[in-house]
């Protein structure tokens, strides 16, 4: 027997035993004064316990009826609130992360292309055949040979005027052979002399011995006068030899001089080349390494931009859960009026049409009140 | 000339996510908001391979599958199922239906640009 006929058999009972008690005082006491008063105040006091518990029960019914009622209500009202605040709240994220991935795509294709023309600088930078380092090394070693080259042909001067100033010794000699011209021509005149004398004291017999003197004394005259114009040449050409010298060796010492500057100042230009190629060589070091690291972020933030599916479905998964409520509830309440019986709510039907939606291996885990632990490699099955 | 990969998904943020991945590759990326959505975006074009969420309105990736291995020009097209399920159960489905590969969300593009590789039509 349920609450309400449990409460409907009480009332009538408590009336039934009042007239039972009245009956019995009646006919044990007799039609005395006594039993005539204990009797109706025992049968009205049957009654009035009956009506009070009939109250009672009235009150009871309305309190159900109540409940039933707002629960319905709540299954109309509330858990339709729900789950259109829950719609909502997934649409705005779906349209928020969609309009972020669309920008994110942007910059994505700009990072990209950053990216590209990044490598495309740093290959300019790093190229073993056309990059600015080997351009560099050609371009010292190229100046270097110059500069050997040079040192080369400076050296090449030097041996050239050593050798001419080894000239000097020839000029000697030569000095010294005219000195010999004059001196045997000088005795040869003496000796022509001696001649001319002897053939003056032979008479017409020395005549023509005279006349071989006289030819021999011109030839002496003649060939001190070669060997003069011989020293005069030999002076001559000292002089333009010593003046060459000179003019090389000014020459060499300002080449050498020069040599020095030219060397100083591609050393310079080169260092500061070389400065220009290492500061290049970092910044695009730098440049690779950013690129790396911004190419992992990207990825990073494209594995994050991913959960907004996951936590899109569970909450169509939720909404539909929630919107199972109301007509469970209205079901309830039709089979209340109808029946006066209430209906417990089957909570696990529900937990289990809630479990049939889920598709993640995490949501089991959500479901018992596990922990997920986030899993970090991509689970991919090749068939 | 850059290889076309044709993703579906009802999700605009995942399409978004998937060409970021593939276009940052080199791929030409072609988009379907569900199946029956790519069906009618498969008119002939060359695509080199296709990438498919499972669970979408109107035509889901199973039914879509079957029905591009029904088509001519498509029947062997690669085709990867890219989804949040994971039940061993639902993947045998997509296996017998024809996919080539079943990737569970979230994925790393890495990854699935080395699966994209794999399967990727000549």
């Amino acid at each position: 027997m349920d609450i309400v006929g449990r409460a409907g058999v009480q009332a009538w009972s408590a009336t039934a035993l009042g007239v039972v008690a009245a009956v019995a005082v009646v006919a044990v006491g007799g039609l005395a004064w006594g039993p005539l008063l204990v009797a109706p105040v025992l049968a009205a006091a049957g009654v009035l316990v009956s009506l009070r518990q009939r109250r009672r029960e009235a009150l009871l019914l309305q309190s159900m009826a109540d409940y039933v009622a707002a629960q319905e209500h709540f299954g109309q009202e509330l858990a339709p609130v729900w789950c259109r605040h829950i719609e909502t709240s997934r649409e705005q994220m779906e349209g928020a992360v969609s309009a972020l991935s669309r920008q994110f795509a942007g910059i994505a294709a700009k990072l990209d292309e950053a990216v590209h023309t990044a490598s495309m600088e740093t290959s300019i930078v790093d190229d073993h055949e056309t990059g600015l380092a080997a351009v560099f090394d050609r371009s010292q070693r190229e100046l270097d040979a110059v500069i050997a080259s040079q040192q080369a042909a400076g050296q090449s001067l030097v041996a050239m005027l050593h050798q001419v100033q080894g000239l000097d010794r020839f000029i000697q000699e030569l000095h010294e052979m005219a000195a010999d011209v004059a001196k045997i021509a000088q005795q040869t005149n003496l000796l022509s002399l001696n001649a001319a004398i002897e053939a003056a004291r032979g008479g017409e017999l020395g005549r023509g011995f005279a006349v071989v003197a006289q030819e021999f004394r011109m030839l002496s005259l003649q060939s001190g006068d070669t060997g003069r114009r011989i020293a005069a040449k030999v002076d001559l050409i000292s002089k333009a030899i010593t003046d060459t010298c000179k003019v090389v060796g000014d020459s060499v010492s300002q080449e050498d001089q020069s040599m020095e500057v030219a060397r100083a100042s591609i050393g310079k230009v080169l260092h500061d080349f070389k400065g220009i190629t290492d500061a290049l060589q970092r910044a695009s070091q730098l440049l690779k390494d950013e690129s790396v690291g911004i190419k992992r972020e990207v990825n990073d933030a494209l594995v994050q931009l991913q959960f907004q599916d996951r936590v899109s479905q569970i909450m169509t998964q939720v909404i539909t859960s929630i919107g199972r409520i109301p007509p469970l509830m209205q079901e309830q309440a039709e089979i209340y009026a109808q029946s006066g019986l209430l209906r417990p709510l089957d909570t696990e039907s529900l937990l289990t049409e809630l479990k049939k939606t889920y598709v993640m291996s995490d949501q089991h885990k959500v479901h018992q009140g596990e922990v997920v632990a986030k899993s970090e490699e991509t689970e991919i099955t090749f068939f | 000339m850059a290889k076309t990969v044709m993703i579906v998904d009802d999700s605009a943020s995942m399409r978004e996510v998937v060409g970021i991945a593939l276009r940052s590759a080199g791929y030409a990326v072609l988009e379907g908001k569900d199946g029956k959505d790519a069906l009618s975006k498969l008119t002939g074009q060359k695509v080199h391979l296709i990438i498919s969420d499972v669970n979408m309105p109107n035509m889901d990736g199973i039914e879509f599958l079957k029905a591009v291995k029904q088509m001519g020009s498509y029947k062997f097209t690669p085709i990867i199922m890219l989804t949040t399920e994971s039940a061993e159960a639902k993947k045998r489905e997509g296996q017998a239906a024809g996919a080539r590969a079943w990737v569970v969300k979230p994925f790393k593009p890495d990854q699935l640009l080395g699966a994209v590789q794999k399967l990727c039509l000549p």
